[in-house]
């Protein structure tokens, strides 16, 4: 469903990304970890068509920059984004009304009130707080009903309902066959509904590993002994 | 207090370090500073050949320009102090520093001396006006009391400012205080002014006249001080200059003695301001470009909802903001002061040409389309994502600020037209050069994007972005001036306008299609809050 092959970004002379190359397929979910600098925004911009790149990346077997790939891409970025001037409710209608979606009061209403924004409606976007933020961030993402989904450091700055919310709502995409990404550094956020892990360091994939290949051993296990304990910032 | 200079030494030091580690900083900065030692050059050489006698104008104008320059900044300080200070610290003054055992007056002192730096740096333009200077009869000499003034008048501002926060900060009686203050400082030029108007029969030029020549502006506090001390020293009374330029450091030492007193009362409130800042500046770095311009002013929220589907969407969300951020919707206090300003201009240059608005309005809006909302969508992944060809977001991005700048342009030329008794289709041509010339502006911004990208620096975006527009401008432009003067009159003005128009509609187009794909085929951009990388 993501399909990354051969993935180099450059900015400048920093190597970001070296020769990435990451498959995630329908129903699974792909948990991107690694220290600050290792890359993973880097990886998951360019995913999103929000970077220029050396490589191959599509997105349902299709160009990850054609009108087809964003149609089914949903992305949660790492700082949510909000128009300050845009109430709650005129953010998921512009969505819907950018991405031509039809029928899509009904999720709109059961998205805003699994995220307990039912009463945030009307409140422009200046007006919410960083959490609030993020939250309509994760609604405008999902609104859609996007086949892919990649989320950068979502569960900062929610609150424990909403983090609880979040990962039902993870599980469940899993389960309508979405491929789902997602990099924290909350390794035991995802411990429980992983399907593939991939540590990054230095602009590489340096590991990938699938949960059926494990054998008692713990994911924060796995990382510390990837990356070591004095990891340090790559950059 | 030796902990201070250890870290102003640290700093300079790794400053100067890290220019001399980076081959292209190094080349950019020596390019820099060549270029200002050039233009020094230029205006001491220009000075060299001191101006003819009768062309010297009388250097009590240059008291009212300089006056009427610094109020500019003058007045929107005292309200910026009664709302939110001043920016003296940095947010690693607030963490490190004021939680520190060194004096809060000691950390006073450093930021102010700090803020001396940078207004001698922000004051280096005052060098570019040679022209200014050889109207005026005076050479480099004379621009480097100007330049002393300036800098005087900048600091004091700083510190003006951050007193006034400290002073009124959340006492509405104190507040009113201020008001009274600051309207009781100029009320008596105001009667001046107001006066001299009647007197003249609303002759603006003889008001003037009479305002700049009155005893009253040179008294008036500060700004009046150092416009009337900069000609006294230019003038030669040195005594005269000493004593209004020591009347301002003797009010800036008074401020300073205030805030001295305070001991570290002063943190509470520097805080305030400094985080704040930070804030919106790291919001900023992380993609919220928006958290600039966000206010505390209260939006009301009366009509809600969207229109269009597709690209067009964003034309609409474009709309429902401008509703909310101004009350008269996509024109703004700008807006007006734009149309009023060339209606002025026409009114005080009847026998002038049209033209000479359209190079001013030209001028101005090359740095005012970055900022507009099509543009903004840039920083942000929404315009990214959203599933049509990048040709229609172009477009429909853009479509908010095209529209409000053709109305602003035909408001704004037909008034001034009308008041020059310009002709109709001269007029017409005015409007659709500056339209086009905005549309090549737009191109050149995506063209720029689609060749060089967000990962240089600030200025060399500025540089080469200008660049840009100079090099697709240059061909219409050329053969628009050489027609115009060899036709002569306004029938060669109007001709070079529609060689100008027609170049520009080209050139606009062969940009739009120079960079077709640039969404698709972009970094996202990311906003440098600092002038270098």
């Amino acid at each position: 469903m993501i399909s990354v092959k051969n993935l180099t970004k450059k900015y400048g002379k920093l190597l970001a990304n070296d020769g990435v190359s990451v498959q995630i397929n329908s129903g699974q979910m792909a948990v991107l970890l690694g220290p600050n600098g290792a890359g993973k925004s880097t990886l998951i911009k360019s995913i999103c068509g929000l970077l220029r790149f050396e490589g191959s990346i599509t997105i349902n077997g299709l160009d990850n920059k054609s009108s087809g790939a964003k149609k089914v891409l949903g992305y949660v970025p790492e700082m949510p984004v909000v128009y300050p001037m845009l109430t709650v409710g005129e953010h998921l209608e512009f969505i819907a009304r950018a991405y031509k979606l039809t029928d899509w009061e009904d999720y709109a209403e059961e998205l805003l009130t699994r995220f307990e924004l039912t009463d945030k409606r009307k409140k422009l976007g200046k007006e919410l707080s960083k959490g609030m933020q993020q939250k309509v961030s994760i609604c405008c993402a999902l609104l859609p009903r996007p086949k892919a989904v990649i989320l950068d450091e979502p569960l900062v700055g929610l609150d424990p309902h909403a983090i609880r919310e979040l990962k039902r709502i993870l599980v469940e995409l899993k389960t309508q066959g979405v491929a789902v990404m997602v990099s924290t550094h909350l390794i035991d956020s995802t411990e429980r509904d992983w399907d593939t892990t991939y540590i990054m360091q230095g602009g590489k994939i340096v590991m990938e590993c699938s949960r059926t290949d494990m054998e008692g051993e713990s994911l924060e296990d796995i990382y510390f002994s990837i990356t070591g304990t004095n990891q340090g910032e790559d950059k | 207090m030796r902990s201070l200079f250890y870290l102003t030494r640290a700093t300079w030091k790794n400053r100067l370090a890290g220019i001399f580690k980076s081959p292209g900083k190094l080349i950019m900065y020596l390019v820099i500073i060549a270029g200002i030692v050039g233009l020094i050059v230029m205006t001491l050489s220009g000075g060299g050949t001191p101006a003819e006698p009768d062309e010297i104008t009388d250097l009590v104008w240059f008291r009212g320009i300089m006056f009427a320059f610094l109020l500019l900044g003058f007045l929107p300080a005292i309200f910026r102090g009664l709302k939110q200070g001043t920016m003296l610290f940095q947010m690693s003054d607030v963490n490190l520093l004021f939680v520190s055992p060194i004096r809060p007056q000691s950390i006073l002192l450093y930021a102010v001396i700090r803020t001396i730096g940078a207004a001698l740096l922000g004051s280096i333009f005052i060098f570019f006006q040679g022209g200014l200077a050889r109207t005026f009869g005076f050479a480099f000499g004379g621009l480097l009391v100007v330049f002393a003034g300036y800098v005087l008048v900048t600091i004091f501002i700083q510190i003006m400012t951050m007193s006034i926060y400290m002073f009124a900060n959340g006492n509405e009686p104190r507040k009113r205080i201020i008001k009274i203050i600051a309207l009781a400082l100029f009320a008596p030029l105001l009667v001046v002014a107001g006066r001299a108007f009647l007197y003249t029969g609303g002759d603006i030029m003889a008001t003037l006249e009479i305002i700049v020549y009155s005893p009253v502006m040179a008294w008036t506090p500060i700004l009046g001080w150092v416009s009337n001390g900069t000609i006294a020293f230019l003038g030669g009374d040195i005594l005269g200059g000493v004593l209004f330029y020591g009347a301002i450091l003797a009010a800036g030492a008074l401020l300073l003695i205030y805030a001295y007193v305070g001991g570290g009362e002063y943190y509470e409130d520097a805080m305030a301001v400094t985080e704040t800042t930070y804030e919106k500046i790291r919001a900023v770095e992380e993609g919220q470009i928006n958290a600039v311009f966000v206010t505390d002013k209260k939006t009301k929220v009366a009509r809600t909802g969207l229109g269009g589907t597709g690209a067009k969407a964003m034309f609409y969300r474009h709309l429902r903001e401008a509703s909310r951020q101004n009350r008269t919707g996509l024109w703004g206090g700008f807006s007006l002061m734009l149309v009023a300003g060339a209606a002025g201009f026409a009114f005080l240059n009847r026998d002038g040409s049209i033209a000479t608005i359209l190079f001013i309005f030209m001028g101005l809006n090359i740095f005012r389309i970055e900022m507009s909302r099509g543009m903004k969508d840039l920083y942000s992944h929404y315009i990214f994502l959203i599933p049509e060809s990048p040709l229609r977001k172009m477009i429909w991005s853009n479509m908010e600020v095209v529209f409000k700048i053709t109305v602003e342009t035909a408001l704004a030329f037909i008034l001034a037209g009308i008041i020059m008794g310009t002709s109709p289709l001269l007029i017409l041509l005015a409007i659709l050069a500056h339209v086009l010339f905005f549309l090549v502006l737009l191109g050149c911004q995506y063209l720029f994007l689609r060749w060089v990208g967000s990962h240089v620096n600030m200025l060399m975006q500025m540089t080469i972005y200008i660049a840009i527009i100079a090099i697709v401008l240059a061909p219409g432009a050329a053969a628009a001036l050489f027609a115009g003067f060899w036709i002569g009159n306004s029938a060669g003005l109007l001709i070079g306008l529609i060689i100008f128009a027609l170049w520009e509609f080209i050139a606009a187009i062969g940009c739009f299609a120079l960079s077709k794909g640039v969404l698709h085929n972009c970094d996202m951009l990311i906003m440098d809050t600092r002038l270098t990388k």
